[in-house]
């Protein structure tokens, strides 16, 4: 009886009490989904770059696979001063990676790789991440026990220095 | 005249239109959230399968790289080919195993000491691909995360 009398003259509110649930619950669940969704994007924002790195790291090892068998003369000889290859493009489920990977002979020591890694999201923008070698040639030659007819050259590859970029 | 007098009374209860409209707004609020829930639930569980597999695969292949790059010999694959499992010698002279399971386990093999250790599990695929004698294409997947990779011997043309 007393609980009857409790809700006296309070006809007409039960209504309003039920928007006021679902305002607050939609309050948290469109927190909740901005959660969700913000987890989602750094997610897979950090896979992207996972790729990237390890695409253009195909591109800058097939690169170092190709060059470091040779001597400079001979890289020079055979492909020139400048010349650039492709990674193969590979499916990622609804993504796609490939690399581009420009080798330059500047100079007579001196050979810079670069090889990019390049991922595109279906219906997204195409990323880029770029990763950079310099390798610095090393040749020494001379005549073998003092034989004049037989020349050794003993040549070898260097790392000089290695470099990143996110963007060209 | 009870009857009567309590029909009339305006004075306690909810209307039958206020009782329908609260129950729909109920039921759909309910739905609204039981189906906000079920998604975010997906998204976390898509995103922290895909983040441990991701950390997962990074610590293999970050270890992988330290040891073949050194390698002195690729014993399988061999040069062209391509393999479930990597035997290669490392720079103290080591003979070094990587090998996919069945039971989608990749194991260490250290040759020497013949200790096994599982390096990461759950994986669905694993290839070691030979390009040229000294480049080796790693292609791994592991909770429906693909990724391809390369690694170049130093020590081998």
């Amino acid at each position: 009886m007393s609980m009857f009398r409790h809700y006296k003259n309070r006809s007409g509110l039960a209504i309003p009490i039920v928007l006021a649930f679902i305002f607050v619950a939609t309050i948290l669940g469109s927190t909740l989904i901005f959660f969700s969704r913000t987890r989602g994007y750094d997610s897979s924002r950090s896979v992207q770059r996972l790729q990237l790195i390890h695409l253009a790291q195909v591109g800058l090892n097939e690169a170092l696979s190709q060059i470091k068998p040779l001597r400079m003369q001979e890289i020079i000889d055979k492909k020139g001063r400048e010349w650039h290859f492709k990674v193969p493009m590979q499916k990622f489920g609804r993504s796609e990676g490939w690399g581009e990977v420009k080798v330059k002979v500047p100079g007579t020591a001196d050979l810079e790789i670069v090889s990019t890694g390049l991922w595109k999201e279906k219906g997204g923008t195409e990323q880029k991440l770029i990763l950079g070698a310099r390798l610095g040639y090393y040749e020494n030659s001379y005549y073998e026990s003092g034989d004049e007819s037989r020349l050794k050259i003993e040549s070898e590859w260097k790392f000089k220095r290695l470099f990143q970029k996110n963007e060209e | 005249m009870q009857i009567e007098k309590a029909m009339n009374s305006r004075e306690k209860g909810f209307t039958l239109i206020e009782v329908v409209v609260c129950t729909v707004l109920f039921s759909l609020l309910i739905l609204v959230m039981s189906s906000t829930y079920s998604f975010i639930r997906r998204t976390f569980l898509r995103v922290d399968g895909k983040g441990n597999a991701s950390a997962e695969i990074e610590r293999f292949l970050l270890r992988l790289d330290d040891e073949l790059r050194f390698a002195v010999d690729i014993t399988e694959p061999r040069s062209e080919a391509d393999s479930k499992s990597l035997l290669f010698t490392d720079g103290e002279g080591s003979k070094i195993g990587y090998e996919l399971n069945d039971d989608g386990r990749v194991i260490r093999i250290d040759y020497r000491n013949m200790s096994k250790r599982t390096l990461i599990s759950e994986v669905s695929s694993l290839r070691f691909i030979r390009k040229s004698p000294g480049l080796v294409a790693i292609s791994i997947t592991s909770n429906g995360f693909s990724v391809i990779t390369a690694v170049h011997v130093w020590n081998l043309p």
